[in-house]
């Protein structure tokens, strides 16, 4: 799906609404084991939203529906690791965490007289 | 919750900013209200994402939220709070820093009395971040008091990762803080040295390679001369941790902060550090040769890599391009040893002097190593930089040995170059090309030039069928994904733009000697590329190669295709994509400069386009490359004045002009254009820009404060800004100045004390 929305957005512009209901449906199931899956129906949305971002632009309504969606998925996989507070010494622990989410890979140390960066 | 953050970070990106933060805003004020902490939580964190996107007015009202936050009973919720703070620190710097430091400094202090571990070191990388990107001049009242609250934190901290995040703040404040940081070096040296030498178990090879880099950091701010005296301890036990306290796996965290440490105390030192060169070098040197004398040779198991282009189908080549290399830990540590070459290279130039050779050897088989792009790469970069060394050097056959190596290293480039398969390696080698000839000048014989040029252009055609391909490729194969093919087209445009530099840097170098090329260039390439319907990139080639022709041939080489080209510049130069504006209306201004003679029949023409050139709006473009045009018209119009004041309506263009001032991206022409500024108001032609009654100052005065100490401006412009405000303050202009004074940000109002004490 996610395949098809990236390469043919404008077949479904014209269903566009369904598409969002069936994804939105996967999103409000409760209990569902597999995690991934709710990722994926947010994600088929968002490669929609790039290829054809006027949809959004154009209705307000939809676009709140969305993010509540994504909104509703982070606060139910949320969740507070036991040694949250107080980090288990010893660990090796990576420190820094000012990253921004679209970084998708670890970027490797660069040499420059900057202070040294280890990301997330 | 990192990919929820990220989705909403993609939709700023393509449906835009404002509207994603006003529909978030309306969710996340509800969410904040809700008892069960996790929308709380997530609400404050989806907030965290947009600072990249949106300007720092939009993101006040986020800031005086978190700002509610940082007292919460909940750690989670005072934790995404500092997230946010620190998240735009990062994404809206130095803007934020310049507005806020004054409540958020003394906040993020207090809030040092956290109990909760994770939060208090969370509380650190937040003022870490705010200090990191701080205006050095915003720093001096700060660093006392972060250095009495972060410095015992450090010392006595009971959990590693709050004294970790503790002593990067006190990194980044030297880094931030440069010469302002000289009073308190010395009482901060001797404790971070102890951690340095001392802490050697294992679970202390973070914070001891944090020490490091604290340590070299200071130094660098401070200066030499003030470093000085720990350079010997801490060289040597840099040396020690070097020998026996690196592990040899490669996940020792130590290892990158030993290295960079080098660099920042060869930076820090500048000749002072080639004794110790001595020490480091060959060992490096040894280090890269065994990783790439090692290796298989072409012949044998990676003949993969070599197959001759012809045997290969297009797939396979396009499968080359997008083949991952041999990328080893060892690769990994020969690559960083190389770019420490570069660094110390490019630091000690002659004082490198006795291991070019050595260093030449080496570095000319790792350009030429198979197995790892990002090893030959780098290796093309050392190459303009040992040239260098040997140019300012006081060798008596320099000019023969420096005519030699040139020969040699374009030579065993052009001969990569050919093989090469990995765009990005084929554009540092012509760049590392087009370097190696900019630091020789003058060299070849004019037999030599007219074969390099035959092999430009061989490479020239060649990326131009490679790009003629993937077209028809995209085209034909319907199963082809439209994007990889897409990028690899725009690579193959972009090596166009380095070859263009390349030929650009021949015209520079070798002036009358190119004339062949350039009619081959004119007559086959350039009535090519600029045809209707062509892509932006190939435009923006040939205008670089006409700006090129114009800047370094001038009208006295190329008389009979200076109409043509003329007219070429003169026809992009309100185009609406901004690069393409920027070479022309650049190119205008070289006309205006490069002949003026023949300018005056196209002046009005010109002018015309300038003018208009203002009035051409953004559109979808990135604000930098829309700045970087708007310059080169304010800089375009400056050169006019100035080449051809008697005759064109110099009081009507130089108000244009000043009311554009100051170019805010371009820095040559910036710094050009601002002193051009200061000259006319110093000759005494304050009146033509500042009005008779003076209307113009308040204008005059934001500019100064805006550029001074900035990369807009330089010592010798400042000098002279402080005269014209000197001038300015007194007699009867002064309340104007002052009245302009006021409206000025605090920042901007230090500046321009700064100047009128100087």
């Amino acid at each position: 799906m996610i395949d098809l929305v990236e390469q043919e957005p404008r077949f479904f512009k014209k269903y566009f609404s369904h598409l969002f209901q069936a994804m939105q449906k996967i999103c409000g199931v409760k209990n569902i084991e597999d995690e991934g899956l709710k990722q994926m129906a947010i994600q088929v949305i968002c490669c929609f939203a790039e290829r054809e971002p006027k949809v959004f632009e154009d209705d307000t309504k939809l676009l709140r529906d969305y993010l509540e969606m994504i909104l509703a998925y982070m606060i139910e996989i949320c969740e507070t690791p036991d040694d949250w507070e107080v980090p288990e010494e010893g660990k090796r622990w990576r420190y820094l965490v000012f990253t921004n989410c679209v970084l998708s890979s670890q970027d490797i140390w660069k040499f420059s007289l900057k202070r040294q960066t280890i990301l997330v | 919750m990192k990919y929820g953050c990220s989705v909403i970070d993609r939709l700023a990106g393509c449906i835009g900013q404002q509207v994603v933060l006003k529909s978030l805003a309306g969710i996340v004020q509800q969410m904040l209200a809700n008892e069960d902490w996790r929308f709380r939580y997530i609400g404050l964190m989806s907030l965290s994402q947009l600072g990249e996107h949106v300007e720092l007015n939009d993101m006040t009202p986020v800031i005086e939220i978190a700002s509610k936050y940082f007292k919460d009973p909940h750690s989670k919720i005072r934790w995404a709070a500092f997230h946010i703070i620190g998240m735009v620190a990062g994404d809206c710097q130095p803007e934020f820093q310049t507005r806020f430091h004054q409540s958020i400094i003394p906040a993020l202090l207090q809030s040092t009395e956290e109990l909760v571990p994770r939060v208090l070191s969370h509380v650190l990388s937040c003022l870490q971040n705010f200090v990191e990107g701080m205006p050095e001049e915003c720093t001096p009242p700060y660093i006392e008091p972060i250095l009495n609250t972060v410095f015992p934190i450090v010392q006595n901290g009971k959990f590693k990762i709050v004294r970790e995040s503790g002593l990067t703040v006190i990194s980044s404040l030297a880094e931030a803080s440069k010469t302002n940081f000289r009073p308190y070096y010395e009482k901060c040296i001797p404790y971070i040295y102890e951690m340095m030498k001392t802490y050697n178990k294992k679970e202390q090879k973070q914070i001891r390679g944090q020490s490091i880099e604290c340590i070299t950091l200071i130094g660098n701010a401070v200066g030499k001369e003030y470093f000085a005296k720990f350079v010997p301890e801490v060289v040597q036990t840099l040396l020690d941790i070097t020998k026996n306290d690196i592990s040899a796996d490669g996940t020792d965290p130590q290892r990158s902060y030993v290295l960079s440490g080098w660099q920042r105390i060869c930076v820090t030192l500048g000749e002072d550090f080639i004794p110790y060169l001595d020490l480091i070098l060959p060992s490096l040197l040894k280090l890269v040769e065994d990783v790439i004398g090692n290796a298989p040779q072409e012949d044998n198991d990676y003949s993969e890599y070599t197959m001759p282009e012809e045997k290969k189908t297009k797939k396979e080549r396009m499968d080359d391009i997008h083949r991952v290399n041999y990328n080893t830990f060892d690769h990994e540590e020969a690559e960083t040893a190389i770019n420490m070459i570069l660094v110390f290279i490019n630091e000690l130039k002659k004082g490198f002097i006795p291991y070019v050779e050595k260093t030449t050897e080496i570095i000319l088989k790792a350009v030429t190593y198979t197995i790892n792009n990002n090893i030959r790469e780098r290796a093309a970069n050392c190459l303009p930089l040992l040239l260098e060394a040997v140019k300012e050097s006081n060798y008596e056959f320099k000019d023969q040995v420096l005519v030699k190596m040139a020969h040699m290293f374009i030579g065993s480039l052009w001969q990569e170059v050919q093989k090469e398969f990995d765009p990005d390696t084929i554009m540092a080698q012509v760049v590392a090309l087009r370097n190696c000839i900019d630091v020789c000048g003058r060299f070849m014989t004019q037999q030599e030039l007219d074969d390099l040029s035959s092999k430009i252009l061989k490479l020239l055609a060649e990326s131009d069928k490679r790009k003629t391909e993937m077209k028809d490729m995209r085209q034909l194969d319907e199963d082809e994904e439209d994007n990889h093919t897409k990028t690899l087209e725009q690579e193959e445009e972009e090596l166009h733009i380095g070859i263009a530099d390349l030929i650009g840097v021949l015209f520079k170098t070798h002036k009358e000697m190119t004339i062949p090329l350039v009619n081959i260039l004119y007559t086959q390439v350039l009535t090519k590329v600029l045809q209707p319907n062509m892509s932006d990139k190939l435009y923006k080639f040939g205008l670089y190669l006409i700006d090129d022709m114009i800047e370094f041939l001038g009208i006295e080489l190329i008389p009979e295709l200076w109409k043509e080209l003329s007219q070429v510049i003169i026809n992009f130069a309100n185009h609406k994509t901004s690069e393409l504006r920027q070479a022309a209306l650049y190119g205008i201004g070289l006309l205006a400069q490069k002949s003026p003679a023949a300018f005056g029949d196209i002046a009005d023409v010109c002018i015309q386009k300038v003018v208009d050139s203002f009035k051409i709006p953004k559109g979808n473009e990135a604000e930098k490359l829309y700045q970087y045009s708007l310059d080169n018209s304010i800089a375009t119009l400056g050169k006019i004045m100035d080449s051809h004041s008697n005759k064109v309506n110099v009081p009507v263009l130089a108000k244009l002009w000043f009311t554009h001032l100051p170019l805010k991206k371009d820095k040559p022409e910036a710094h050009q254009q601002h002193e051009m500024l200061m000259d006319i108001l110093l000759k005494g032609n304050a009146s033509m820009l500042l009005g008779e009654n003076g209307e113009g100052i308040g204008h005059l005065i934001k500019i100064i404060a805006q550029i001074t100490d900035t990369k807009l401006s330089n010592d010798k412009i400042k000098a002279k800004m402080s005269q014209v405000l000197k001038s300015l303050a007194q007699g009867p202009t002064q309340a104007l100045v002052e009245k302009a004074v006021v409206g000025l940000s605090e920042l901007q109002k230090t500046r321009i004390a700064s100047l009128l004490k100087m």
